[in-house]
């Protein structure tokens, strides 16, 4: 048997998206003009399908800190932080973080993906139960499989059946984990944090909270849910991705937890793997002071964010049940209308993600779209109008009624 | 409550698996759930999911890969009830 005989209905697919249009993952541009606009294949697309959240990624301070590490301290440290790879800049950057969350520790990882395989796995001991919710992103699910603990999935979001489930574990030994996400990546949808907190203290549990989506887009100051919620004080261990808000990579944790230190020499996807070039690291850190000094930009995304779910909505497609920079549009259970409308779309000039099962919750196919402090509300209006033109032309929306003369 | 047996939750299990069937499949203790059905990982957990409440018992996640058939999985549950109980 060959070694990916075991990917053939993926392989299928994929021939398949060839056959009828572009490939939706395999998509690839010629050049990008800035945060919102792309060349692809000779002409200007928007993109509506990033995590470009507050438009930093062309910020003229964040390029310019970048540029003056790479010169000063090379293209990389060529090592992981328990050798050779931490400089001033590294530990620099983990200090503004933990002042900024208040936090006693924060420890910078080479990715989100990173930072969430090597928290959940490494906390989750040998007697301990980590209950994750069912809609959390792979690097949960790869993490929980990577822990020596008792892994168990909630119904996501349903407060009712995560207290059933530490319910269920009465008399067993181990420590209770809950990993749960501030704003979750497919449908934009926030987790019930109150609730969950609520029942984390009653079954003496701990709680991990990924933020990947909502620093830089919640919170009086941008720290995310739970910030905005007043619980920050209540999250055990927070996580982050500076590939969204942030516009750069890496990510990071942040936890007052005691002893948390000591994560530093346990936690292997920390330990072994180069730490983040100096350019990267200067350019975050100069995005984390944008964040803190400029609510504007935060102030543009809630300024746009409407547009396109307000939009969307009206027009008639079912979206995610929170307004947020997340903006997942359903598109049916099969994958060929979503597939053709994504094709439609990006032929239109707006580009977004499109997500198929078994990525997405019920198996549903989403167009997700994201919307950027960048975006301007023309470009929105563009997305919302050629969707719906689109999905009217093609039945993902019944067609419009003619207008009565008279 | 008394503790059912395999054949009884292997039924229920049955029950939950006929939205994924195919056309006139007859599914059975043998049927291999990811092979012979319309299923894909995700759905899986959550026919999971409802059988753990029929049975209010927690099927942790590492557990998942070992059930290839509806058989493996109405024995799971079983020794997961005798041994809660
Ligand atoms: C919820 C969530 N957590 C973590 C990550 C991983 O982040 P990164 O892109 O930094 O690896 C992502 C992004 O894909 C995400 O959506």
């Amino acid at each position: 048997m060959g070694l990916l005989d075991r990917f053939e209905s993926v392989t299928r697919a994929t021939q398949e998206f060839d056959a009828n249009g572009v490939n939706p993952f395999g998509v690839a541009w010629d050049d990008v003009l800035s945060q919102t606009e792309a060349m692809w294949r000779g002409r200007k697309v928007v993109l509506a399908g990033t995590h470009n959240y507050l438009g930093l990624t062309f910020s003229e301070d964040c390029i310019e800190a970048g540029v003056t590490a790479l010169r000063q301290r090379g293209t990389g440290t060529t090592g992981s932080r328990i050798a050779n790879g931490t400089y001033p800049d590294h530990f620099a950057l983990e200090a503004q973080l933990a002042t900024w969350f208040d936090k006693r520790v924060c420890m910078v990882f080479t990715t989100g993906f990173q930072a969430n395989l090597g928290v959940v796995a490494t906390l989750g001991g040998p007697d301990d139960v980590l209950l994750i919710d069912s809609d959390s992103h792979a690097s949960i699910y790869d993490a929980v499989k990577l822990s020596s603990a008792k892994i168990l999935r909630f119904r996501h979001n349903d407060m009712k059946d995560l207290e059933h489930r530490l319910e269920r574990l009465e008399g067993t030994p181990g420590n209770r984990i809950i990993v749960a996400e501030g704003i979750y990546s497919m449908l934009g949808d926030r987790a019930p944090l109150a609730e969950m907190i609520a029942i984390k203290k009653r079954f003496g549990a701990y709680l991990i909270l990924d933020e990947a989506h909502s620093v830089g887009v919640l919170g009086p100051s941008g720290r995310g849910l739970a910030e905005e919620l007043g619980l920050l004080d209540d999250v055990d261990v927070l996580t982050g991705t500076f590939s969204k808000s942030f516009g750069t990579v890496g990510g990071f944790c942040v936890s007052s937890l005691p002893d948390f230190e000591v994560m530093r020499l346990v936690c292997r996807p920390y330990m072994f793997a180069a730490s983040l070039p100096p350019a990267v690291i200067a350019s975050t850190s100069a995005a984390v002071r944008a964040l803190q000094t400029t609510p504007a930009l935060r102030l543009r995304l809630w300024r746009n964010i409407p547009v396109l779910y307000n939009g969307l909505r009206a027009a008639g497609f079912a979206v995610g049940p929170h307004e947020g920079p997340i903006v997942a549009v359903a598109a049916g259970k099969g994958r060929d209308l979503a597939v053709h409308t994504w094709n439609q779309l990006l032929e239109a000039g707006f580009y977004v993600n499109l997500a198929l099962s078994p990525a997405t919750p019920g198996g549903i196919s989403l167009l997700r779209c994201s919307v950027s402090a960048a975006h301007t509300v023309e470009q929105l209006q563009g997305l919302v109008d050629a969707l719906t033109r689109i999905a009217q032309g093609n039945g993902l929306l019944p067609a419009p009624l003619a207008v009565a003369a008279g | 409550m008394a503790i059912p047996d395999s054949k009884t939750i292997a039924a229920a299990v049955m029950e939950a698996l006929e939205p994924f069937s195919r056309p006139g499949q007859v599914l059975g203790r043998d049927t291999d759930i990811m092979a012979d059905l319309e299923i894909d990982s995700v759905a899986v957990l959550d026919v999971v999911m409802v059988i753990e409440d029929k049975y209010d018992v927690s099927v942790p996640l590492e557990l998942v890969p070992k059930i290839k058939t509806i058989g493996d999985f109405a024995d799971q549950i079983a020794a997961l009830l005798a041994g809660e109980k």
